[in-house]
């Protein structure tokens, strides 16, 4: 072998050592941060416990229901949504211009009539058709409006809303009774934070009764259960981490509450975009920042939310595709962010770290697991080699896993039986196995659709709904 | 077979490495295991306390003194959940017999000592069963506590304060309440409101009326909250106050604040100046006021206001006509023909049909 090659496999070997230490001291972190504090909250938690009714003062919200092509679901949703235990709040349908009867099944359940809505244009959005209220159900309002996609449906809603909160949610999901008591605690108790977002959890095999959970339980399906561990490991340290330093990117589409205003002011959802949920608390964080307001973007770390995870590889496949390329529109639509003077640990930390291991890192991972299989092909990496870094790679997934697994026990321990946990361990150490490289493969198609492919729409889901059927 | 891309050091290092995490990785899995079943055992514990403790509790409740046993170790927790959970549901005389029986268990001293020693959660704890005693001897260290920076923990010192001696923690931390912004005024209006001490009410409007010549940023935001304080106090009693504020202020957000209180018609010449007022807060704030105590005079006011540019002074606009038409759809029907602006007409026929006057 030449020097000049052998000079350049050592420049490839600490590139690549380099970046995994950089990447697991960020993890570590973040698990630090995110264990004091989720000690922290759940210690807090023995005062909530005790009868206490601060209902007098809960600001009122809007409820923003975006919907396209829902016909089958959206009745049941909207029926569970207004039976959320919460003093005033208003539910807003937004019917984007569906091609199914979404909107003639809703204006049957609930008695729609046209309302002559005084509609104030706050955000430029698609034509709006016509707004119904229900006859039964004075709190619960429908827009019919042209197709602009999910973005433009609910910065319909924004415009429509009458509350200074809004709760964005997806139709499909499945909510607690008491979802929006948890996540309007951190606006009460801070008029600073503009922001919140919960836990989202798999829904795949609990039980769901009249569109609320009664019963926690893992699905019969690998596929599913691969998820479920992936979001324990997103939201229990990583969401948990970064949003303890206020440097919080991403609120879920599924589930998040806003201050009205200060949407409005950044101009709302950014249409023509897939990942217009992260896009929006990234220029949320870019704004507040750039004009030194104080602000807080909040994660409720209380199991709020669950939403159906895909069971088949073709939609899990659209799925990971459309993350992928949301999170490329968000970060590369706010690169003013990255190491901006006042920008704390958001553009020094959560930004940087989220374009160098979950963008940039893409690519990086490839590249790496194509360096080591090449390598060994060609001879120029050694049996022993690819052995030990493969027990790194393996081992430190299952390391992250597991302590989120850890710090799920310290918190909501929702999956009640041993065997529950053995699952999930195994599941666990399997995700190293395929699952894994397959996300990160998709995860690359993603960023090639980002930089060649048409621009983004509607991300509709296909669902079992096995969960449903258990009525 | 010897590896060109990698030296031997680092494929040894990485194995350790790997190796070392299996073993966190095992470390963790007893964690795990360790964790849940602690929480089997704290539950089952709980579930026996609970069959124990609740029919004691509730014979002690209804004035049968009966001999109590002896608290276990790990008891403690349970107890005090229990007892500071019966303390916040129940009325009258019963919270004497619950001193009476936290008294005779011990738990007056633990309460101290959760206090002293314990973390966040032992600290939380210890100050609502304390504030529940009426604890005067441990005043000082919970003073102390409310200047911790963790608003959760200062929070509940002061609530645990206000449960104890409420005049007097209103003495001493009223300005404490007023200047930490970290702690959320409407919960603070709860905790005076829980203390149920009508004496607050002069603290109140006497810290309110020491600012009302407030001009500086930091002023006017104290005074800001101490007017959404000065909200748990009856509208009547805090009438003079407000109208004293009003006549000096000119920050909008203390005058929109101020028109909040107004529920007398004398205030209605000052309501209808504020209607031209150029911040809009203040005119939807005297667009509300009108529809409380104006009268069908105020039509041709709210009827230029239903012109407002702003959305939101239209609809309140629109709410106060339907409201002072108190539901006579040919009232609305005549003002709606008269209002030349197609804005202002289509707020009032939604406003119209949302309170069902069409």
């Amino acid at each position: 072998m030449s020097p000049q090659t052998t000079d350049l496999l050592i420049v490839i070997q600490w590139g690549f050592l380099f970046y995994f230490a950089a990447l697991n001291t960020g993890y570590l972190i973040l698990n630090v941060v995110s264990f004091f504090n989720i000690r922290h909250y759940m210690d807090a938690q023995v005062l909530s416990e005790l009868p206490r009714t601060y209902t007098a003062f809960k600001p009122p919200i809007s409820i923003l229901v975006p919907a396209y092509n829902e016909e089958a679901t959206i009745t049941a949703s909207v029926r569970s949504l207004l039976q959320l235990a919460y003093d005033q709040f208003e539910v807003i349908v937004i019917n984007d211009g569906s091609k199914d009867d979404t909107l003639e099944a809703l204006r049957r359940e609930f008695q729609l009539e046209p309302f002559p809505e005084a509609y104030w244009v706050k955000l430029p959005t698609q034509p709006v058709r016509a707004i119904w209220r229900s006859r039964i159900h004075p709190n619960l309002r429908v827009i019919d409006k042209d197709n602009g996609g999910k973005a433009d449906a609910l910065n319909a809603g924004i415009n429509a809303s009458r509350y200074p909160l809004f709760c964005a949610v997806d139709a499909d999901s499945v909510l607690q009774r008491n979802s929006l008591q948890l996540i309007v605690e951190p606006f009460i108790e801070d008029s600073r934070t503009i922001a919140a977002g919960g836990t989202i959890r798999i829904v795949n095999g609990c039980t769901v009764k009249e569109g609320f959970l009664v019963s926690v339980g893992l699905p019969e399906k690998w596929l599913p259960l691969l998820q479920i561990v992936e979001y324990l490991r997103a939201f229990l340290f990583g969401r948990m981490g970064w949003s303890a330093l206020n440097a919080m990117l991403v609120i879920s589409g599924a589930f998040g509450l806003f201050r009205k205003t200060s949407v409005i002011e950044v101009g709302g959802y950014r249409t023509g975009t897939v990942g217009e949920d992260m896009e929006l608390v990234v220029r949320l964080h870019r704004h507040h920042r750039k004009r030194r307001i104080p602000y807080r973007i909040v994660f409720v770390p209380n199991p709020i939310c669950w939403t159906e995870a895909p069971e088949s590889l073709a939609v899990l496949k659209a799925q990971r595709v459309r993350w992928q390329r949301g999170l490329s529109e968000s970060l590369s639509m706010n690169m003013g962010l990255l190491f901006s003077g006042n920008g704390g640990w958001i553009s020094w930390g959560a930004f940087p770290f989220t374009l160098l291991f979950e963008w940039f890192g893409v690519f990086v991972e490839l590249a790496g697991y194509v360096f080591m299989i090449a390598g060994f092909g060609l001879g120029i990496v050694s049996g022993q080699a690819l052995f030990a870094f493969a027990l790194v790679s393996v081992a430190l997934g299952v390391l992250l896993s597991v302590s989120a697994l850890v710090l799920e026990e310290m918190s909501f321990h929702l999956y009640p039986r041993y065997s529950d946990l053995a699952r999930l361990f195994l599941a666990a150490v399997l995700e190293n196995f395929g699952y894994r490289q397959m996300i990160l493969y998709w995860r690359f198609i993603g960023m090639l659709r980002w930089m060649f492919g048409p621009e983004g729409h509607w991300g509709a889901m296909p669902r079992s709904a096995s969960w449903q059927s258990r009525l | 077979m010897v590896s060109a891309a990698f030296s031997d050091s680092i494929i040894r290092y990485a194995a350790w490495t790997g190796l070392a995490m299996l073993v966190l990785i095992v470390l963790m899995l007893f964690q795990v295991a360790r964790l849940r079943y602690a929480l089997r055992d704290r539950a089952e514990q709980e579930k026996h306390f609970l069959e124990l403790w609740r029919p004691l509790l509730m014979q002690e409740l209804s004035g049968i003194r009966t001999p109590l046993p002896q608290l276990k170790s790990g008891e403690e927790e349970p107890f005090l959940k229990l007892w500071n959970h019966l303390q916040d549901t129940l009325r009258g005389p019963a919270h004497q017999y619950l001193n009476d029986v936290a008294v005779r268990c011990g738990m007056a001293e633990h309460a101290q000592r959760l206090l002293r020693q314990g973390g966040l959660r032992s600290k939380l704890l210890g100050l609502a069963t304390l504030g529940h005693l009426g604890e005067h001897s441990v005043w000082n260290e919970i003073v102390e506590m409310t200047r911790d920076p963790d608003s959760i923990l200062s929070m509940a010192a002061l609530g645990s304060l206000l449960k104890i001696d409420a005049p007097q923690a209103l003495r001493e931390l009223l300005p404490r309440m007023i200047e930490r912004e970290d702690w959320p005024v409407a919960q603070l209006a709860i905790l005076i409101e829980e203390a149920g001490e009508h004496s607050s009410f002069s603290f109140l409007m006497d810290a309110a009326e020491r600012m009302e010549s407030a001009s500086e940023p930091e002023e006017l935001a104290r005074l800001r909250r101490a007017l959404h304080l000065l909200e748990v106090v009856p509208p009547q009693k805090a009438l003079p106050v407000v109208r004293h504020i009003m006549k000096s202020a000119t920050d909008e957000e203390v005058l929109a604040q101020c028109l909040r209180f107004l529920i007398e018609p004398s205030d209605l010449p000052e309501v209808r100046r504020m209607t031209e007022h150029a911040a809009w807060a203040v005119r939807l704030q005297a667009a509300q006021a009108l529809s409380r105590i104006g009268s069908l005079e105020d039509v041709p006011v709210l009827s230029k206001l239903l012109g407002d540019p702003v959305w939101w002074v239209r609809y309140r606009s629109a709410q106060a006509l339907v409201s002072l038409a108190r539901g006579d759809g040919a009232v609305l029907d005549r003002i709606r023909e008269q209002i030349d602006d197609r804005l202002g007409r289509d707020m009032l026929t939604m406003a119209m049909v949302e309170g069902g006057k069409t």
